[in-house]
């Protein structure tokens, strides 16, 4: 059956609503923050374009809590209150989380990648929670939804130069440190080093980024053609 | 009379007309009909719907129950290269079940040093782990009543790498010559060990009770209930015990060799399960107007 295009505001709220709205309202907020911390830094930089040291520590507190906290949307989506592929969602949410555990809270980065990479992630947040929150309540103003399915052909291309900038330039420090590794033997019987799982990644990118971006062309071409704009 | 299929991302578009079909002709005569016309795909590999949004038909209703009429539209969807059930569970348990005691057998190939003696932990897990899968594809060739004959073949790779990935994972590091058995010795050990076996008992119990639910030959679906083996009666709490047993068990092995990559499997095998036993929870309330209120999906009183 075809959905009735007025269900939508007849709709009543319910909890899981709610808390959505909660959900995606902080999170929006959030990303304000650390969009705002990084363009302060940026006003006050006084050094060369090719690295910006202490951009990661002039918004690290809240860009590790909110890109932590989005872990909770993999089990959104589990629960069932969002519709979406929980796989996909939690490989991306998966890459920032090494990028910030494994990359910048350990070691003092200093290259263009962290600046790249922050400024891409939080304009594609903020936006994202944004339609996301006002689309829990009602259908979301076509300004929002053209912004949603197109900032991310120019932003998300620089996110990704910008992450793996930022694990290229910290690879040497890492493997002279041996750092976050782990070794047999310990009580966990589990051996981990993170200069190999790095390289991992970054072979990783090489499928997942044509794949994540032709998935979200795809998307683009279904939220945005003109038949479904004309039943908005 | 006459059906129009077109395919379900193309639904404007007819592909074919099909002819020759009475009110009583079933899903499966028209996907018989259907692999007459394109004989690329063979019935098990078709898959129709009313609506390209809605549920896929089910092959033994027949169209006036499905209240489909004379010229009406049927979408077709390619489910793609299919490969019989049997043969994906037999290699997806058959690679554990070799690739393990590969490491337990012949260290000194893998690590470089020969191990004189294991650890107890270490043979008593090595029991465990091909007790399991001996247990599953004794289980698939005897017990299991599958109601689809075939799977997509990507299937046979995907499952086989996470089963065969697992395996080797884990247990590189349980007959690892540098192992550190459990913090808290025997007790730890034996603990893991028993949640280990009663857990297996029950995951058996449940399969032995889903497979008691179907007549030989049918596919049909019953509300599952406890029977007279206790192990079942935790059908009174959730709807898929199978794999919250499943679940346990494999925390039960995680606890007893204290090793995190095995805690890392139970942890994926538990976010799988979980997805599905979500929606078999809800497949069943849509199904049964009767279904027994106050179950859970997988984990009693929560999920
Ligand atoms: N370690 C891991 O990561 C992992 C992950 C998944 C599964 N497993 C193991 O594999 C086992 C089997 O998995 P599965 O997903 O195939 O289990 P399942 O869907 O619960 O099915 C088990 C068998 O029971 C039948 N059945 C289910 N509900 C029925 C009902 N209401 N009435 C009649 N028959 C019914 C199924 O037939 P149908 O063909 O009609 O479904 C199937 O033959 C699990 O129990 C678990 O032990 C392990």
């Amino acid at each position: 059956m075809a959905r009735r295009p007025d269900e939508s505001h007849l709709k009543e709220a319910s909890i899981p609503d709610l808390y959505l709205i909660l959900y995606n309202c902080l999170q929006t907020v959030g990303w304000i923050a650390i969009l705002f911390n990084t363009c302060l830094y940026l006003a006050m930089y006084q050094g060369d374009w090719k690295s910006f040291p202490g951009v990661y520590e002039s918004t690290a507190t809240s860009l590790n809590f909110f890109q932590t906290l989005a872990v909770l949307e993999v089990v959104h989506i589990m629960l069932g209150f969002v519709k979406s592929n929980a796989f996909l969602t939690f490989m991306q949410i998966l890459s920032r989380i090494i990028i910030i555990w494994l990359i910048l809270v350990p070691v003092p980065v200093t290259s263009v990648g962290p600046l790249l990479h922050i400024i891409a992630w939080s304009i594609t947040e903020i936006i994202r929670y944004f339609y996301y929150a006002w689309s829990r309540a009602e259908s979301p103003p076509y300004a929002l939804l053209w912004l949603r399915y197109t900032t991310f052909i120019v932003l998300y291309p620089i996110g990704v130069l910008g992450e793996i900038i930022s694990i290229f330039s910290a690879l040497p420090t890492i493997k002279e440190h041996s750092l976050t590794s782990l070794q047999m033997p310990n009580i966990l019987n589990w051996s981990f080093d993170s200069y190999t799982f790095l390289v991992l990644i970054l072979i990783g990118y090489i499928p997942g980024f044509p794949q994540l971006y032709m998935h979200m062309i795809k998307q683009r071409r279904k939220y945005l053609s003109p038949e479904k704009v004309k039943t908005q | 009379m006459q059906l129009k299929i077109a395919h379900q991302r193309a639904p404007e578009k007819v592909i074919c007309t099909l002819t020759g079909l009475e009110s009583d002709s079933t899903i499966l005569n028209v996907k018989n009909l259907y692999a007459i016309q394109k004989p690329k795909y063979y019935v098990s590999r078709q898959q129709f719907k009313f609506d390209p949004k809605e549920k896929a038909l089910s092959d033994n209703k027949t169209l006036a129950e499905l209240n489909i009429t004379d010229n009406d539209t049927l979408y077709f969807k390619d489910l793609g290269p299919q490969i019989g059930w049997g043969i994906v569970f037999f290699w997806e348990y058959f690679g554990p079940l070799c690739i393990y005691p590969l490491f337990f057998l012949f260290p000194q190939y893998i690590y470089g040093t020969p191990i004189p003696k294991h650890d107890c932990v270490v043979e008593l897990a090595a029991g465990c782990w091909i007790f399991h899968y001996f247990k599953r594809i004794l289980e698939t060739l005897f017990i299991h009543k599958f109601s689809h004959g075939t799977m997509p073949i990507m299937n046979l790779f995907k499952n086989s790498s996470y089963y065969w990935g697992f395996a080797a994972f884990i247990a590189y590091y349980v007959n690892h010559p540098q192992y550190t058995p459990p913090n808290f010795g025997e007790a730890q050990v034996y603990t893991g060990l028993a949640i280990f076996v009663f857990c297996e008992l029950g995951n058996f119990s449940i399969h032995v009770a889903l497979s008691n639910l179907r007549a030989s030959g049918t596919t049909e679906r019953r509300i599952p209930i406890p029977t007279l083996n206790p192990f079942t009666w935790l059908f009174g709490l959730v709807s898929c015990p199978n794999y919250s047993y499943e679940v346990a068990a494999w925390f039960g092995f995680s606890l007893m060799t204290q090793c995190l990559p095995a805690l890392f499997f139970t942890l994926a095998g538990f976010l799988q399960m979980a997805i599905w036993a979500i929606g078999k929870h809800k497949n069943y309330r849509r199904e049964f107007k009767d279904y027994p209120r106050g179950r859970y999906a997988i984990i009693p009183f929560l999920v």
